[in-house]
C-alpha cells in the first residue's frame, strides 16, 4: 500500500517536471477512517471513509504556485499543473522560494512507533459495541446523567513527501479515539436560567488502540466532569492567581506556539519577533519541540519538506532560545531551518515537581479553568481574553463552579507568572501539557 | 472526466446556462445518469432503512495572494466526491467516494448501509424522480474566475497601494482574493432530485501598523455568492486598503478595555455574530431533539425581550448565507425563530423535522461530500427597530460600543456565549471617546437577549466573510442587525 502511494507522489513529480516545472514537492496522503457515535444505548451514527488529496507546489526560477486535488488520477491532474504553471508568468519573485538543502532532509533513523499493527483485526461491531460498552458504564454512575453522545473512531494514514531534490519517502500511522459527553439539568435558582444544563465529558486518543484509556476511568472521569459544573454562578471581578488544568495550560500553549512560528515572526505578526535570546517566562519554565518521542501523536520523521527532525529548545529556564523555522521562513530571517515546516510537533512544557493538587493548595482565593472560548487570544499584540469556566478555589480547596465571566491578561504577564507546574501531563494531543498556575490574571464577572 | 481544464465547469455554466437547466451537469460532465442514481440509492437501502440520500460535489477554488508586494502564490483546487446516506429512522449511516464510478458509488452504499444492519429490516420504496428547479438566488453572468489573473493582480495591488498611501505607518499589507464554483446534486430515495451551481468570492486585506513597539492588525473584506460583478465594483479594491489601514491605525491608539458589567451598544451589521451565538446555535435541531439546548422544550415561551424579532433565511440575494436548496434537497426559506421576544422555531433538517413531525425549514447543510449534513444556520439576522442610532448612544452614560468582531463561540447547553469584537469603543455620555484594544465580551443567549432595551432602525447585513464551524464541519454564513443596545453585558478587560 505504501509503495504504492510512493510510486504515485514520483509519477505525479515526473509529470509536473515534463510539463515544465523546475522544482517540484509532491505532499500525498490517503486515510481509512471509521466513526461510530452511540447515544441512550443505540447507534446514532455510523461512518466509514476513504480520502486522498495530493498537494504540489511548482516553481519557476524565484515564482511558486501550487494546486490541490482528491482526484489522484494523472489524466485529472495534468490539466492542473498545467493551469498551474502557466499562472507562474504573474508571479512576483521571491528569492526565499528554494527547496531545503539536499543535506538538511533525511528521515530520522529510529522507530516512532506510530502504527498499531493491529490495525485491521477489529470488526466494526467489536467497535460498536465499544461505544456502547463506554456509555452504559458511564449512565450507571449517576442518575442524573444523560448521554449526549459516546463515540469511538479510528484511522489509518498513508502520507508520502517527494521533491524534485530527490526525496521520495512515506509512512503510515494509525489513531485510536474513544470518549463520552454528557448533559445534566442544572435549572439553578429559581426563575433563574430557564432550561440551563451543564455538559462535559472526557476522551483519551492513543496510535495504539491498547493504550487507550479503561472505559470505567473514562467514565467517572466524564460523570465527576459534568457534575461538579452544577450550579455554576457568575464569581465577582477581581484579580486572583489562576490554576490552568492541564488541558487548558494545552490550549494556552498551542496559542503561544502560533508566536513562535517563524511564519508569524517574520511578518512580525507575533509578539516575540523581537525578543529572541531575551527573558519572557518565569525560570521554571522549559518548552521544547520534540518530534523523535515513540508513539506520541506529534511524532513524525521529517516535516512537510523532508527535513529530518529533531528536538529543538524553545525557552530554557525562562530564556527565549528558538523560534521554529520552516525553509522560507528561515531564509526570511536569515537563519537556518529547524525542521518545522508544517509546525510543532510533539510541544513539551518541562513537568514541575508537584502533584497538580499543590497547586490547588497553594491558593488561598482564586480560579481552577477548566474550560475558555472565543478568540481572545491574540499573538500578534500579546492580549489575553478569553470567555472561561471553572471552579473557585477557597483556603486551597475547589469549592462552586462558576461560569460566564472572562479572564484576561497578556501571554508576557502570564508566562512570567507561571509560578508552579504540576507534575502530571496530559498527553492526549501533540501538546504535552501538565497544569500549571500563574499568580495573578484580572477576572471579569458580576 | 472528460473535461479538458478544471475550469471547464465555469465556462459550461456560462455557455449552456441558457440552454440546458443546470440539472444535467453531472451526468452530461461525470456520466452521473439517474440511471446509476437509482442503482446507487438501491444498493444503499438494501438492507433496510427508512430514508437514503446522495449528494454530489464538484469544487474549483483559485486563489491568489500579494504579500508585501510580491504577487506571492496563486493556487488551484479541485474537489470532486459524493456521499451517501442511510437512515434508520434517526440513525445515520454514512459513507463516501471520491470516484465517481458506479462500482465505487456502489461500494461506498454498501458501506452507508451498514446502519440498517443494525436495527430492524424495513425496506423503503425509492420513488420516480422528479426534478426540481427552485429559484435561483444568486444567478452570475460571468463567474469570479472568469475575471483573469492579470485583472485581479491589478485589485490587489490597487488595495495594498490604497493601504499603504493611507498612513506611513502601515508597515505590511497582505491581499488574496479567493474564489470558487461547486456543482452540487442531491438525489433521495423520497424522488427529489435537484442540481445547483454555487458561486463565492472573497476579498480580503490584512495590515500591519507599527509605531514604537505597538503593532496592530486590521482587516476587511468583502464577499457573497456573487460573480465578476463583485471584484469589478468601481473602487473596490481603494476601499478595502483604506478600510483595513485605517483600522490599523486605530488601534495604535487603543487602550485596555474597563472590566465587569456595562452597558453595550452593539453597531450595525457585524454584531449580528451575537445573535448568530447568543441565540442560532442553540435552536438548531439536532440539540434540540436530544434536549442538550438552553432552549429545549420551550416553543411558545418567551425567550428574548420583545423587541427582537430574528430570522434565518437562506435567500438573500447574493448573500453569503443563500443557498437555492439545502444539502438534503429542501428549497431555502426565510425563517423566523423569535417573534416579538416568543420562541417560534428550531432550524431543522431532514432527521430532527421527522422526529418533531415538522415540515423541514432548508436548513440541513454539510461542508462537502465527506460529511453527513446537520442543522445549520444560513443567513440570521435581527429585524429593523424604531429608535435612532443616536437615541441609542444618548441614552448610554458609560458603555463600550461594538463594530467590528474577530468572531464569537457558544456552549449550547448552558448558554454562555463569548464573542470577541476587533474594533471597539468606549463610550462616555453618549459619545464615542477611546478606541479600545481587543477583548471578550461575554453573557448568557437567553439573559443577553431579555436585555435588548433599544433596536435602532439601520439594519445592514454584514459584508461577506463569516464561516460557521460546528462538529468539525465549516459553512459560509451571514449575519446582520440594526444598532442594539444591551443593558448590561460582562465586559472582559484588565
Amino acid at each position: 500500500m505504501s509503495e504504492r502511494h510512493q510510486e504515485l507522489a514520483q509519477e505525479i513529480l515526473e509529470v509536473a517536471q515534463q510539463a515544465g516545472s523546475e522544482r517540484v514537492t509532491v505532499s500525498l496522503a490517503s486515510t481509512t477512517a471509521f466513526q461510530v457515535e452511540v447515544r441512550e444505548g443505540e447507534v446514532e451514527s455510523l461512518r466509514e471513509s476513504g480520502s486522498s488529496g495530493v498537494h504540489l507546489t511548482l516553481s519557476q526560477g524565484m515564482r511558486r504556485s501550487t494546486l490541490t486535488s482528491n482526484d489522484l488520477r494523472i489524466d485529472s491532474i495534468r490539466p492542473l499543473i498545467r493551469q498551474t504553471l502557466d499562472a507562474l508568468e504573474f508571479m512576483g519573485e521571491d528569492d526565499c522560494y528554494v527547496l531545503p538543502e539536499v543535506g538538511l532532509q533525511g528521515r530520522a533513523a529510529l522507530d516512532l512507533q506510530v502504527r498499531d499493527p493491529t490495525f485491521e483485526q477489529r470488526a466494526p461491531a467489536e467497535k460498536v459495541q465499544d461505544a456502547l460498552d463506554l456509555e452504559a458504564r458511564t449512565l450507571r454512575l449517576d442518575e442524573r446523567l444523560r448521554s449526549e453522545q459516546a463515540y469511538y473512531s479510528d484511522a489509518l494514514s498513508h502520507v508520502v513527501y517527494a521533491d524534485s531534490n530527490g526525496f521520495l519517502d512515506g509512512y503510515r500511522k494509525t489513531l485510536f479515539s474513544t470518549g463520552v459527553s454528557l448533559v445534566v439539568e442544572d435549572p439553578g435558582h429559581a426563575g433563574e436560567n430557564v432550561g440551563r444544563k451543564q455538559t462535559d465529558g472526557w476522551y483519551d486518543s492513543d496510535r495504539f488502540h491498547e493504550r487507550l484509556e479503561d472505559p470505567d476511568i473514562l467514565a467517572r472521569q466524564a460523570s465527576q466532569r459534568v457534575l461538579r459544573k452544577l450550579g455554576a454562578v457568575k464569581p465577582r471581578s477581581c484579580e486572583v492567581p489562576v490554576v490552568f488544568s492541564a488541558e487548558m495550560a494545552r490550549s494556552f500553549l498551542g496559542s503561544l506556539a502560533g508566536a513562535m512560528m517563524g511564519e508569524s515572526v517574520f511578518r512580525k505578526q507575533s509578539f516575540l519577533a523581537e525578543r529572541l535570546q531575551t527573558v519572557i517566562a518565569h525560570s521554571s519554565v522549559s518548552l521544547r519541540d520534540d518530534p523523535l518521542l515513540p508513539g506520541k501523536l506529534g511524532s513524525r520523521y521529517y516535516d512537510s519538506e523532508g527535513v529530518q527532525a529533531r528536538p529543538l529548545p524553545l525557552i530554557e529556564q525562562g530564556r527565549l532560545e528558538h523560534f521554529m523555522l520552516s525553509t522560507y521562513s528561515a531564509k526570511k530571517l536569515g537563519m537556518q531551518t529547524t525542521g518545522h515546516s508544517g509546525g510543532y510537533s510533539n510541544l513539551i512544557l518541562e513537568p514541575g515537581p508537584y502533584p497538580e493538587e499543590e497547586l490547588i493548595a497553594s491558593v488561598p482565593e482564586g480560579l481552577y479553568l477548566t474550560f475558555m472560548s472565543g478568540q481572545g487570544a491574540n499573538i500578534v499584540t500579546g492580549d489575553y481574553s478569553r470567555g472561561a469556566q471553572g471552579l473557585w478555589i477557597r483556603n486551597g480547596k475547589l469549592e462552586e463552579a462558576v461560569s460566564e465571566f472572562t479572564i484576561a491578561s497578556t501571554y508576557l504577564e502570564m508566562l512570567r507568572q507561571i509560578s508552579m507546574i504540576a507534575c502530571e501531563v496530559d498527553d492526549r494531543s501533540s501538546v504535552l501539557s501538565p497544569a500549571f498556575k500563574i499568580d495573578r490574571m484580572s477576572i471579569s464577572g458580576t | 472526466m472528460n473535461t479538458s481544464s478544471p475550469y471547464a465547469p465555469a465556462q459550461a455554466l456560462a455557455e449552456s446556462a441558457p440552454k440546458t437547466p443546470p440539472s444535467h451537469w453531472f451526468e452530461t460532465q461525470l456520466g452521473v445518469t439517474p440511471e446509476k442514481l437509482r442503482r446507487v440509492l438501491e444498493e444503499a437501502l438494501s438492507r433496510g432503512g427508512t430514508y437514503a440520500d446522495l449528494f454530489f460535489e464538484y469544487s474549483t477554488r483559485q486563489s491568489v495572494v500579494l504579500e508585501d508586494g510580491i504577487v506571492k502564490s496563486s493556487s488551484v483546487a479541485l474537489i470532486v466526491g459524493m456521499g451517501v446516506r442511510v437512515l434508520q429512522g434517526d440513525q445515520t449511516g454514512y459513507a463516501y467516494s471520491e470516484n465517481l464510478e458506479l462500482s465505487a458509488m456502489l461500494h461506498a452504499a454498501r458501506s452507508a448501509s451498514a446502519i440498517a444492519a443494525h436495527g430492524s429490516v424495513r425496506s423503503s420504496e425509492i420513488a420516480a424522480f422528479s426534478q426540481q428547479v427552485p429559484p435561483n438566488y444568486y444567478p452570475v453572468q460571468r463567474t469570479a474566475n472568469d475575471v483573469v489573473l492579470k485583472e485581479k493582480i491589478r485589485l490587489l495591488q490597487g488595495a495594498e497601494a490604497s493601504a499603504l498611501s493611507h498612513d506611513e505607518r502601515i508597515i505590511r499589507v497582505t491581499v488574496a482574493v479567493v474564489d470558487s464554483l461547486t456543482h452540487t446534486m442531491v438525489a433521495t430515495s423520497e424522488g427529489r432530485l435537484l442540481s445547483d451551481v454555487r458561486p463565492m468570492v472573497r476579498f480580503n486585506v490584512h495590515c500591519m501598523a507599527q509605531s514604537g513597539e505597538n503593532i496592530q492588525a486590521g482587516t476587511s473584506g468583502t464577499g457573497g455568492r456573487y460573480g465578476a460583478e463583485l471584484l469589478e465594483q468601481p473602487g473596490v479594491a481603494e476601499r478595502l486598503g483604506q478600510e483595513a489601514a485605517a483600522d490599523a491605525i486605530l488601534l495604535l491608539q487603543a487602550v485596555q478595555a474597563p472590566s465587569g458589567t456595562l452597558p453595550v451598544i452593539l453597531g450595525p451589521a457585524q454584531s449580528g455574530i451575537l445573535l448568530h451565538e447568543a441565540v442560532g446555535h442553540p435552536l438548531e435541531a439536532d440539540f434540540n431533539r436530544k434536549g442538550s439546548s438552553a432552549y429545549s422544550g420551550r416553543i411558545g415561551e418567551k425567550v428574548a425581550s420583545e423587541l427582537c424579532t430574528i430570522y434565518d433565511s437562506g435567500v438573500i440575494l447574493h448573500d453569503r448565507g443563500a443557498i437555492n436548496f439545502d444539502d438534503e434537497g429542501i428549497p431555502s426559506r426565510e425563517n423566523v425563530l423569535i417573534e416579538n421576544g416568543v420562541l417560534r422555531q428550531y432550524m431543522h433538517d431532514y432527521i430532527s423535522s421527522d422526529y418533531f413531525g415538522l415540515e423541514a425549514s432548508g436548513n440541513g447543510r454539510r461542508e462537502s461530500y465527506a460529511h453527513p449534513p446537520l442543522p445549520r444556520m444560513t443567513t440570521t439576522f435581527l429585524a429593523q427597530g424604531q429608535s435612532d442610532p443616536e437615541e441609542i448612544f444618548a441614552a448610554v452614560k458609560r458603555g463600550v460600543y461594538c463594530e467590528a468582531f474577530s468572531g464569537g463561540q457558544v456552549d449550547i447547553s448552558n448558554g454562555d456565549f463569548v464573542f470577541v469584537p476587533t474594533i471597539a469603543w468606549l463610550v462616555e455620555d453618549g459619545r464615542k471617546t477611546v478606541p479600545l484594544k481587543n477583548f471578550t465580551l461575554i453573557g448568557n443567549g437567553p439573559d443577553a437577549m431579555s436585555k435588548v432595551s433599544l433596536v435602532g432602525n439601520d439594519f445592514a447585513l454584514s459584508d461577506g466573510i463569516w464561516t460557521c464551524g460546528k462538529d468539525g464541519q465549516s459553512v459560509p454564513v451571514g449575519v446582520g442587525l440594526p444598532t442594539v443596545l444591551i443593558s448590561e453585558m460582562t465586559v472582559g478587560g484588565m
